[in-house]
């Protein structure tokens, strides 16, 4: 069986980004998790990681929220309703092309 | 980017109990469980502490249940989340914490129906509720896919089986299994807590840095 192609440029770009997947996959297993869990686990650097939580909550897949846990700085994560819709789009396009390839 | 979507799901969903936290506490409780059946064991029959002890049981067992869930927040902000982070999980949906709550309830009057119905098998408590923590354990490595809980679960089987066959009394034996149930958890959470420590030791760093996204 075969596809037509063009089903792969449908692919959420703003997902499909290995670092950003990676974000989002844990963020959907999950309530919530701060900068320091998202950076051990997908191994970014701060820098890096800080670029694409800002593409991802511009794109209204997540939202940040800025607080303190007594005089330290932290950064917490969730998985926005249009993150999740997304996410689980994403996946299931994934699951089409390759049950269709 | 080596590891693939689905282990890193799994290790997320088994970060709640990578310190060994939950195992400690939850041993902590069962030693306190321990003491009580023991002390209800040597008070008197018809004693007024006896009374108030039995009485109370339900509102010590929420109490501790209540406290020991504070407790592994507590140290969890303590140790665990300034070295690996934080996570905050999803709480299940009412209807699910609902079923849950009619299971526990149907399995409770099952038991007390069997155990009325069959004198005899009050020598069987400490199996059966050996087994019935065991079913706990299985159920929670299943779901979590954390392999020492298979262990604890062979552990509460064989403890509780063993403390029946020994026919040592219906509360010695049921104190005897929650004591020893509890040194096993705070064991097998020392264990796993000593490796996580000596794996994630504490940033040292200008704080300040952190989260700046």
């Amino acid at each position: 069986m075969s596809i037509d192609p063009r089903k792969f440029a449908d692919v959420d770009r703003m997902i499909h980004e290995p670092a950003r997947l990676m974000i989002i996959t844990i963020l959907s297993a999950v309530d919530s998790a701060d900068f320091l869990y998202l950076q051990r686990e997908t191994g970014l650097t701060k820098g890096n990681l800080s670029s694409h939580l800002s593409k991802l909550e511009d794109a209204e897949y997540i939202t940040i929220e800025k607080t303190y846990r007594g005089k330290i700085p932290l950064t917490i994560c969730k998985l926005s309703g249009n993150g999740r819709k997304a996410f689980t789009e994403y996946r299931d396009q994934l699951k089409y092309i390759v049950d269709n390839t | 980017m080596k590891n693939n979507l689905e282990q890193i799901t799994k290790r997320t969903r088994q970060y709640w109990f990578s310190d060994g936290f939950v195992e400690i506490v939850n041993g902590v409780i069962f030693l306190l469980l321990g003491v009580y059946f023991y002390v209800q064991y040597s008070l008197p029959s018809g004693s007024l502490w006896l009374f108030l002890l039995q009485a109370g049981f339900v509102i010590l067992l929420i109490g501790a249940i209540f406290l020991g869930g504070r407790l592994v927040n507590i140290l969890k902000t303590r140790f665990t989340y300034p070295r690996t982070g934080y996570i905050g999980f999803r709480t299940p949906p009412k209807a699910n914490r609902w079923i849950s709550a009619g299971l526990a309830l149907l399995m409770v009057i099952l038991l007390l129906a069997l155990f009325n119905a069959t004198p005899i098998s009050l020598n069987w408590l400490p199996a059966t509720t050996g087994f019935i923590i065991a079913a706990f354990w299985l159920i929670s490595a299943a779901r979590v896919r954390v392999l020492r809980f298979y262990f604890l679960a062979v552990m509460s089987m064989i403890l509780g089986a063993g403390l029946s066959f020994a026919h040592i009394g219906v509360l010695q034996g049921i104190a005897a299994y929650y004591s020893g149930m509890g040194l096993i958890l705070i064991g097998s959470g020392g264990l796993t807590l000593a490796k996580y420590l000596r794996q994630s030791p504490e940033i040292d760093e200008n704080p300040a840095i952190q989260g700046n996204s």
